[in-house]
């Protein structure tokens, strides 16, 4: 399946709604969204926002009330989500809800094991994957003696041990330590480089999501905005209104307005505010 | 209350395979009514050292005052007394609810310490309104409320029973920046406007600049600095070393110091700062 501008969609939300219990409002409103194969979509809102839920809709721990989405092709349903849980490793929030081994290799290996995979392969991936989330040496380690960022990242090389096509991350440096998160975005661009994965992160982080080809802004169940990390920066008015704080560098590129010096575009970062300014306005 | 520390060390199972000594010879003093700031990374014995506080661990050796209480090595039959005046917010309180309603929610920590429930029950609107939280969610249950609801209920609790240490261990981990930022308002209001001292353990450096009149960063179980919260940014070599990240401000102000040669006089979380004297410098204006 193809969209207009010609990507291969992988991930698409078609008209969809959700409500946890008949009874309850509406936690998500008539969705539709697009993921293209190898892109970064962020996914970003308050908490409350519905952003959570739209995760748990891609690999079905939740299904749509009304709608569809659909993940390579196939809707997600109780009949596909065995399958489509191959093709989409997710990453939560709690690195310490998502260990069954009692090694780390023991761990990586559970998901190909219940995928069958035959033995020699399965030495091949746990190596391979390890080495992916520069956690090679640990293969005998116990993972609760781990930090959390240490354990993100046994949850991702776990993930990739299924060679599935996209990683969603729910949240997954929330609780992390700064040192943590990181690593743990470093490892995410690295892998985005060498597999040609497919990466949706769910962030309340705008500097987080600038990371990403494209950020979609859900609030109230809603989408707000969609578009590149710059565009929603060039927006920032609206941030604060669903519950968004806007990032450092853009508090300042306004400020910077304020004494009649600007630059060509939107910065993402602040090195890239002070060298535009410095190269366009120093006078020698 | 004010907190001295001597000569703290803190084993967990000592004599076991499993030994770890946590703390080593920590030494320090937390002034009556200073807002503390405890920063490390995970490991570097923060958690331990709150423990101490109120007495759910004991000094291993040394001794740890706080207020009048002295806890060592040896059993203090007033850990109740102590515990009375210490409250504690641990990561994720809501996390630690689970009574029918908010209100019985509130009222079970004072309940268990044996305060005079006509009196705290007296105290309940005003808490309530300190924390934010509207009466009308008194009978609901704590389940049905929203998160930050939650914590803000799990924080009233505390709150009734009017410590004179209030420790927060991470208090707005997980929280979206709105949340957060209320969060830290409110503990920084109840500080200012009671006779408390607070300890706020965290690895959020702006929150500890920005609240806090001393911090203390703790590595490998040893005090490895205690500081006012200017050190922040005059020893950020020697934090980045230990592996501490520093606010981002901070960091771009590090960034135009070294690529237009000029030097900020104090440090500043402030945008408007910052934006000013960086245009001062494009523009010649000034002559350093």
């Amino acid at each position: 399946m193809n969209n207009s501008r010609g990507g291969n969609i992988l991930i698409s939300f078609q008209d969809v709604s959700f409500q946890y219990k008949e009874s309850d409002p509406y936690v998500l409103k008539n969705i539709n969204l697009e993921i293209e194969q190898g892109e970064w979509v962020s996914i970003v809102g308050h908490n409350g926002s519905g952003k959570s839920t739209a995760a748990k809709l891609m690999n079905g721990l939740a299904i749509a009330t009304e709608g569809e989405v659909v993940v390579d092709e196939r809707a997600v349903s109780e009949e596909t989500i065995y399958e489509i849980r191959r093709k989409l490793g997710m990453v939560f929030q709690n690195p310490e809800n998502q260990f069954v081994g009692t090694t780390v290799a023991d761990d990586v290996a559970f998901g190909m094991e219940n995928l069958g995979v035959e033995r020699s392969e399965m030495e091949v991936r746990l190596k391979q994957s390890l080495e992916a989330v520069r956690m090679k040496g640990y293969e005998d380690q116990e993972p609760h003696r781990l930090s959390g960022g240490q354990k993100q990242r046994i949850a991702i090389a776990g993930i990739l041990a299924m060679q599935p096509e996209v990683i969603v991350f729910d949240e997954a440096t929330t609780m992390l330590d700064p040192r943590g998160k990181k690593d743990l975005l470093d490892t995410i661009q690295e892998l985005r480089k060498e597999r040609n994965l497919t990466i949706v992160t769910i962030t309340h982080d705008l500097n987080e999501a600038s990371y990403s080809d494209r950020v979609i802004v859900l609030n109230q169940g809603e989408v707000h905005f969609e578009g590149t990390p710059r565009k929603l920066l060039e927006q920032h008015e609206m941030l604060p209104l669903i519950g968004l704080e806007a990032p450092f560098v853009t508090e300042l590129h306004q400020q910077i307005k304020k004494h009649g010096l600007t630059i060509t575009h939107e910065p993402l970062h602040y090195k890239e505010l002070v060298d535009e300014l410095w190269k366009l306005h120093l006078k020698k | 209350m004010e907190i001295t520390f001597k000569e703290v060390d803190y084993t967990y199972q000592p004599n076991t395979p499993f030994e770890h000594k946590a703390l080593k010879g920590v030494s320090f003093h937390i002034p009556k009514g200073s807002f503390t700031a405890i920063i490390g990374h995970t490991g570097s014995g923060k958690s331990t050292l709150i423990q101490q506080f109120n007495g759910l661990l004991r000094p291993t050796k040394g001794t740890a005052k706080i207020g009048e209480f002295t806890l060592s090595n040896e059993k203090n039959n007033q850990i109740k007394e102590l515990r009375k005046k210490v409250g504690m917010v641990f990561q994720y309180p809501e996390h630690q609810l689970f009574e029918e309603t908010v209100k019985k929610d509130i009222l079970f920590g004072p309940k268990n310490f044996g305060f005079k429930m006509d009196e705290v029950e007296k105290k309940l609107p005003k808490i309530l309104e300190d924390v934010g939280l509207d009466e009308s969610l008194l009978e609901r249950s704590p389940f049905e409320l929203s998160g930050g609801q939650m914590r803000r209920t799990a924080i009233a609790g505390v709150m009734l029973m009017e410590p004179e240490l209030l420790v927060l261990d991470e208090p707005t981990a997980g929280l979206d920046p709105y949340g957060k930022r209320q969060v830290m308002e409110l503990f920084s209001h109840l500080h200012q406007k009671r006779d408390q001292t607070t300890v706020l353990v965290t690895h959020d450096m702006e929150d500890a600049f920005k609240y806090a009149d001393q911090i203390m960063v703790l590595e490998d179980g040893k005090v490895n600095l205690i500081d006012h919260p200017k050190a922040l940014y005059t020893k950020k070599e020697h934090l980045q070393k230990l592996g501490l990240d520093l606010p981002e401000q901070f960091h771009c102000m590090d960034y135009i110091e070294r690529q237009l040669g000029v030097t900020f006089d104090e440090p500043t979380l402030s945008a408007e700062t910052i934006a000013g004297l960086l245009s001062n410098q494009l523009k010649g204006g000034d002559t350093q």
